[in-house]
């Protein structure tokens, strides 16, 4: 059975095991937030960094998109 | 023109006095109505009982304002944030504060005339602010004693210092005595603690309900998998709103590296195979076939659960054996132990990648 960390990633070695003791860290900055959580065990490490919370840009769709939808009905 | 103006605002200026005069009256009458607890110490036990309801943000302004009396402004530098910030979050603590109180005194007093002045709560407080008590600098000296003690004795109670620094760090170059004075009032009604000496697990419970709430508009998530120092797999997130970017940092199947997959207004962009730093516009998510493996859809609902409030406090809930050490910046590192079912778990579908 396969096990998953957050964000998807497939869990390997000793990390499978449900009962594993992980070394676990969360760094938290100045402000209070959580700046980053990271996990390891033998030579694996996993980090998830955050950064820019409530202040990243909106985001913009591409503008030289090529419609696939367009394409396939052109094709037929 | 000037005599209707003029006339306009004494008219004006007459009515706002009499609404004045009006609400005073009620006022007084209320006051007079409302019956206070039955004793002083009784009256601080609500207060400590009514404080020991709010949450630690709102006791932490709360308290800076009314006990260590500082301005908003001075709250402000604090707390790190605007003094209107500062305002509203004073205003809605009050609020709560009062709401607790006279929850916990209309049981044991009988209240005429309908609820109880706010100003009564809020006098009742400051009556119950520890400066203003006898032997205060003595009990401070002792804190400060206390506290000293189990910085020494203990890497976790560290945190002391990080609750210190976030909650009277306006006091630059404040003692020690200070900082645990301070401590002391802000730890008020925590239940089976010393006083003033947060622990590590609620400091990091508070960070990761700050990151939450921080997290819930927009932001971005660098994850990295190593294996002998080495990147494994790596994805960049940026979220905003219901629009979402994740881009693959580890060399895909084709040896390719910055992958995209784009949701913008509902529509899915992919980054076109065929074209050099072209977009394919792939439509709704929905359009995608369940059946073709992971979808869009599944792996952005996954992808809004894991930057949110979710997976921090499943990563961080189970956390034992907790030390905490600052960094020079000012951050701090909570070091400790997990279970690896609390984080890595069974697929609920197929979302492995």
């Amino acid at each position: 059975m396969i096990r998953v960390f957050p964000f998807g990633y497939v869990a390997h070695d000793k990390a499978v095991d449900p009962a594993a003791p992980l070394a676990a860290t969360v760094t938290v900055g100045a402000g209070g937030v959580v700046r980053e959580l990271a996990l390891s065990w033998g030579p694996w490490t996993y980090t998830v960094a955050y950064s820019r919370l409530g202040t990243t840009r909106a985001l913009a769709a591409p503008a030289n998109a090529r419609s696939l939808l367009r394409e396939r009905l052109r094709k037929r | 023109m000037w005599l209707y103006a003029t006339a306009r605002r004494v008219i004006a200026n007459q009515r706002r006095s009499k609404r004045r005069r009006v609400a005073l009256r009620e006022r007084l009458a209320l006051e007079a109505a409302s019956v206070a607890p039955e004793s002083p110490e009784r009256e601080e036990s609500l207060v400590h009982e009514a404080l020991h309801r709010l949450g630690p943000r709102d006791r932490e302004v709360l308290l800076l304002a009314e006990w260590e009396g500082l301005s908003p402004a001075q709250i402000a530098a604090v707390l790190g944030c605007l003094t209107v910030t500062v305002r509203g979050r004073l205003h809605r603590a009050r609020k709560r504060f009062r709401a607790a109180f006279q929850e916990l005194l209309t049981p044991n007093t009988q209240v005429q005339g309908g609820s109880m002045h706010k100003s009564q709560s809020i006098q009742a407080l400051r009556r119950a602010n520890p400066r203003a008590r006898d032997g205060f600098v003595s009990s401070v000296e002792a804190a400060t004693h206390a506290v000293r003690s189990q910085i020494d004795a203990s890497t976790e109670e560290v945190a002391v210092r990080h609750s210190s620094r976030r909650g009277l760090g306006v006091a630059a170059g404040a003692s020690l005595a200070a900082a645990a004075a301070a401590a002391l009032f802000l730890a008020v009604g925590q239940p089976g603690g010393s006083p003033g000496v947060a622990n590590a697990a609620a400091a990091v419970k508070e960070a990761v309900t700050v990151t939450a709430a921080s997290a819930e508009r927009s932001g971005t998530a660098v994850v990295r998998i190593t294996h002998d120092g080495r990147l494994w797999a790596g994805t960049t997130i940026r979220w905003h709103g219901d629009d979402v970017a994740v881009r693959g940092d580890a060399p895909d199947r084709t040896g390719k590296v910055g992958s995209m997959l784009l949701v913008v207004n509902g529509t899915l962009y992919g980054t076109d195979p065929e074209v050099e730093g072209g977009w394919l516009d792939m439509g709704s998510p929905a359009n995608i076939d369940p059946d073709s493996g992971t979808t869009p859809a599944e792996y952005l609902a996954a992808v809004r659960e894991d930057v949110g409030g979710v997976t921090l406090r499943r990563f961080t809930r189970g956390m034992s054996g907790l030390t905490s050490r600052e960094l020079a910046d000012g951050s701090t590192v909570y070091s400790g132990t997990v279970t690896a079912g609390l984080i890595a778990r069974r697929p609920a579908s197929r979302k492995a990648r």
